[in-house]
């Protein structure tokens, strides 16, 4: 049966690429992947251009950094500054900081401190106010912690802290900046604790105080500054954020206080003030210097990997499948309906009528033999008592499936003695 | 595109340098020989779609059969080719080595054999052929796939055809060709011969012995040139999957061997698969192989999900024969669909035709009846009792209108089927 028929099909053709030209060949592949090639190089552009924003602003995330533009950022304290003048430079390490101070020049600078982490050990808060003094340049101090408050200007003491958000402070002293802006407020700005929150205001006794929230003159206040007056202590970092300081005084007390010099150094401490040795080696550091290339090339491998087992040989071809029911599937469901339903009654009359169909055939009583018949002619074949077969036969109905069980195993075994027979 | 082990490997090797020196420099220059490795091969590589095709396919084959397909490629690049084909068939056709290694070199021909081991009945389609080329590194490869269609009719398996010795050596005993002389067997008379001692003397013709000397008897053979048309339903019944075999594939089989018998015996044969159309007709009027044609036209048959129209039979039955035929109905019993098709159908034929209905019967029935151990499967065989019942009763319903039923398990359905027939032949009932 398995002749080839030669001539019947090398009629029918040779088969050929089809497709033409690589140009008619690339449009019908653009039409055909139009979607996930659109697709695709709208999420690779979304996501570099998201990484290039994302980075390349310039823009720092941390609370008073130049280039914050957050609330909690002062990108707008430096810009103003900057519009009028103030060569705004932005360090993060003392050793930068220290250098810039040299460079300057005597008495043309002003350092700006803000620690909020308190990276800086006393000791080197205590060498940055002795070069600061050293330059004649002005030091101010944001929020710095009790000692390193104590470390600027032994005349500065800590005195605690109070809560923020609360009412604008008025001057209560005699320093000409902190008259010029007269009053002191911020409402509570988030983000400089960890993100979201707010911190407490920090408040310092010194040589001469302002901006005592309790009031009184000589109370401990926001500001606080030593005899000098080139050492100033702001207890408010919220004062010079974006956010609050364009309310109260605040820009007139920040401008005044920054702005004095021609030059500000803008100092937030980072992990490079940290000594070495207090670090832990990084994990870059005990790696070998292959690691990194190598294991770039091992994920480019991979990809060539994939696309070599991946690639099939041509397009998959597809079984077109008839669709076959299992016969038994209604009786199955037919089974399940009577037991869902705890048909006792009906499965044991269908039992007990398919046992007399199938007796009346055995015994020779024709198919429309009467039930009676049956019950006579099977007592008198099994020499068992009529009684007890009609019972079996006709007359009961069990209650439970337990009676139900019962039934169908004695009527098997009637069938089954009768068979025997 | 693909590439091939050989440039994974290469690629691998390259993190040896990296490791080296392990600078960007590096890292780039290990990059850019991929590339250039990857493009030169892919340059230097035959064209795939210079590559030109003819299949040569057998005409039929019958289901667990192998075969082999034979396709025949021309390459007409000016280069070598270098490559794997792949020969796109179904999985149903069980394409033992459809992808294969292949070398043909400029303007040269080469054929690949492929071993086919259908595990369906039907049409099994190769839709295309893809060429892969590689370059003479063996790297890089270019790809193409070409739309090659092509189809390999699966005929049924005939396994009912062992039974065919068996029957046929019963209808021979009835057509007196046999050693073996039984009187009686047939109605037709067919000639006179003198007496031999041990014929029936019941046989002998006076009247022809009273114009002769010597004795003479009639001798008698079975009708001949009789109708048979057999009706294969593929409705939605037929979908029915009864011991790993659906009921069309049962019927198919009944058919053959129902048909390929009643040739054999005389009889004109006629097939028709039908639901609500024709799926198949073949009639042994028609000049040739009568069985040939029949698995012809019965291998691409699928059941329909559709309900049998059975309102229709009558009419498929009167354009093959104007003449009292037996038809066979080979459908299914089941309750339901025979109350309202079946037995009117049933009814209507039989006033006019001999009628045999030929149905599968799920063993499965048979034995779940029998389990009674627990009470789910208590249920079980009350629910199996409830559909025997059905059947029997349609069954007593259909023998009152004066059919016959034949309801037998698959594998017993075709001989039983065949002997049905000879027993209706037997008794002169054709």
């Amino acid at each position: 049966m398995s002749t080839r028929a030669d001539q019947a099909q090398s009629g029918a053709g040779v088969f050929t690429a089809d497709g033409g030209t690589p140009a008619e060949r690339f449009r019908a592949g653009w039409r055909k992947h139009r979607f996930w090639l659109l697709a695709g190089t709208l999420f690779v552009a979304v996501t570099v251009v998201g990484l290039v924003v994302g980075t390349s602003g310039g823009q720092a995330a941390g609370p008073l950094a130049v280039t914050n533009p957050a609330p909690s950022g002062g990108q707008a304290a430096a810009t103003v500054l900057r519009n009028h003048g103030v060569t705004v430079s932005a360090t993060d390490s003392l050793a930068a900081t220290l250098d810039a101070l040299e460079a300057n020049g005597p008495g043309s600078s002003t350092v700006l401190l803000y620690d909020p982490n308190s990276l800086l050990k006393p000791e080197q808060v205590a060498r940055l106010a002795g070069s600061a003094a050293d330059s004649g340049a002005k030091l101010v101090a944001v929020a710095p912690g009790p000692l390193a408050a104590k470390r600027l200007s032994p005349d500065i003491n800590s005195a605690g802290s109070v809560a923020a958000g609360g009412p604008a402070v008025a001057a209560n002293c005699a320093n000409p900046d902190a008259q010029a802006a007269a009053f002191l407020g911020s409402p509570a700005v988030q983000g400089f604790s960890g993100g979201s929150g707010t911190s407490p205001i920090r408040i310092y006794t010194g040589t001469e105080t302002c901006f005592a929230p309790s009031g009184k003159p000589g109370a401990p206040g926001i500001l606080a500054l030593n005899a000098a007056a080139d050492v100033a202590v702001l207890g408010d970092p919220g004062v010079v954020s974006n956010q609050a300081l364009a309310s109260q005084g605040n820009a007139a007390l920040v401008f005044r206080l920054l702005g004095s010099r021609d030059k500000l150094l803008w100092y937030t401490p980072t992990l490079k003030d940290v000594p070495v040795a207090a670090q832990p080696p990084s994990l870059a550091e005990l790696t070998p210097q292959w690691i990194l290339p190598a294991s770039a090339w091992l994920l480019v491998v991979a990809v060539v990997g994939m696309f070599w087992r991946g690639r099939r040989t041509g397009p998959l071809v597809t079984e077109p499948l008839p669709v076959l029911v299992k016969a038994s599937e209604t009786v199955t469901g037919r089974a399940r309906l009577y037991q869902d339903a705890k048909a006792v009654d009906t499965a044991a009359r269908t039992l007990q009528h398919a046992t007399l169909t199938r007796l009346a055939r055995e015994l020779r009583l024709g198919a429309s033999a009467e039930p009676a018949a049956v019950v006579d002619a099977a007592a008198a074949h099994t020499g068992r008592p009529r009684q007890e077969l009609a019972g079996l036969l006709v007359l009961s109905s069990p209650r439970n499936e337990q009676e139900m069980l019962t039934m169908a195993a004695q009527l098997a075994a009637l069938e089954e003695e009768i068979a025997q027979r | 595109m693909a590439i091939s082990g050989r440039f994974f490997l290469l690629a691998l090797l390259a993190v040896v340098p990296i490791i080296a020196v392990p600078a960007a420099a590096t890292w780039l220059l290990a990059l850019t020989v991929l590339l250039l490795v990857l493009v030169a091969d892919l340059l230097f590589a035959a064209s795939p779609r210079s590559v030109s095709l003819r299949r040569e396919l057998p005409a039929g084959v019958r289901l667990s059969e192998g075969t082999t397909a034979v396709l025949r490629l021309a390459n007409h690049s000016p280069r070598l080719l270098r490559g794997r084909v792949r020969d796109g068939w179904q999985p149903s056709a069980g394409a033992a080595n459809a992808v294969q290694d292949i070398r043909i070199p400029a303007g040269e021909r080469r054929s690949v054999t492929v071993s086919l081991l259908p595990v369906r009945r039907g049409d099994l389609r190769a839709e295309h052929v893809t060429i892969r080329s590689f370059g003479p590194l063996g790297m890089a490869a270019r790809q193409a796939t070409i739309t090659a269609p092509g189809t390999l009719r699966v005929l049924p398996p005939f396994n009912s055809k062992r039974h065919l010795p068996s029957k046929l050596r019963k209808l021979r005993e009835l057509d007196g060709k046999a050693a073996v002389q039984i009187r009686g067997a047939g109605t037709e008379f067919d000639s006179l011969r003198d007496y031999v001692r041990g014929d029936d003397v019941r046989s002998i013709d006076w009247r022809a012995t009273a114009r002769r000397r010597d004795v003479v008897v009639r001798t008698w053979r079975p009708e001949r040139d009789r109708r048979v048309v057999i009706v294969l339903d593929t409705s939605r019944t037929s979908a029915a999957r009864i011991e790993d075999e659906p009921q069309l594939d049962t019927g198919i089989e009944a058919s053959l061997l129902l048909a390929v018998l009643a040739e054999r015996g005389g009889d004109r044969v006629s097939l028709i698969a039908y639901d609500r159309r024709v799926r198949t007709r073949v009639s042994s009027s028609g000049k040739g192989n009568m069985l040939g044609a029949m698995v012809q036209g019965l291998a691409p048959l699928q059941p329909e999900l559709i309900e049998l129209d059975a309102a229709g039979v009558p009419g498929q039955v009167r354009a093959v024969t104007a003449h009292r035929a037996l038809v066979v109905l080979v459908t299914s019993l089941d309750a339901g669909a025979a109350e309202e098709g079946l037995i009117p159908l049933v009814a209507q034929l039989a006033r006019k035709h001999v009628v045999v209905v030929a149905s599968v019967r799920d063993p499965a029935l048979d034995a779940a009846r029998l389990e009674r151990s627990t009470s789910t499967l208590a249920y079980r065989a009350a629910a199996a009792e409830h559909a025997l019942n059905r059947r029997a009763a349609i069954t007593a319903v259909i023998k009152q209108l004066g059919a016959e039923v034949v309801d037998a398990p698959p594998h017993e359905l075709p001989p039983e089927l065949a002997d049905m027939y000879i027993r209706l032949k037997a008794a002169g009932r054709l």
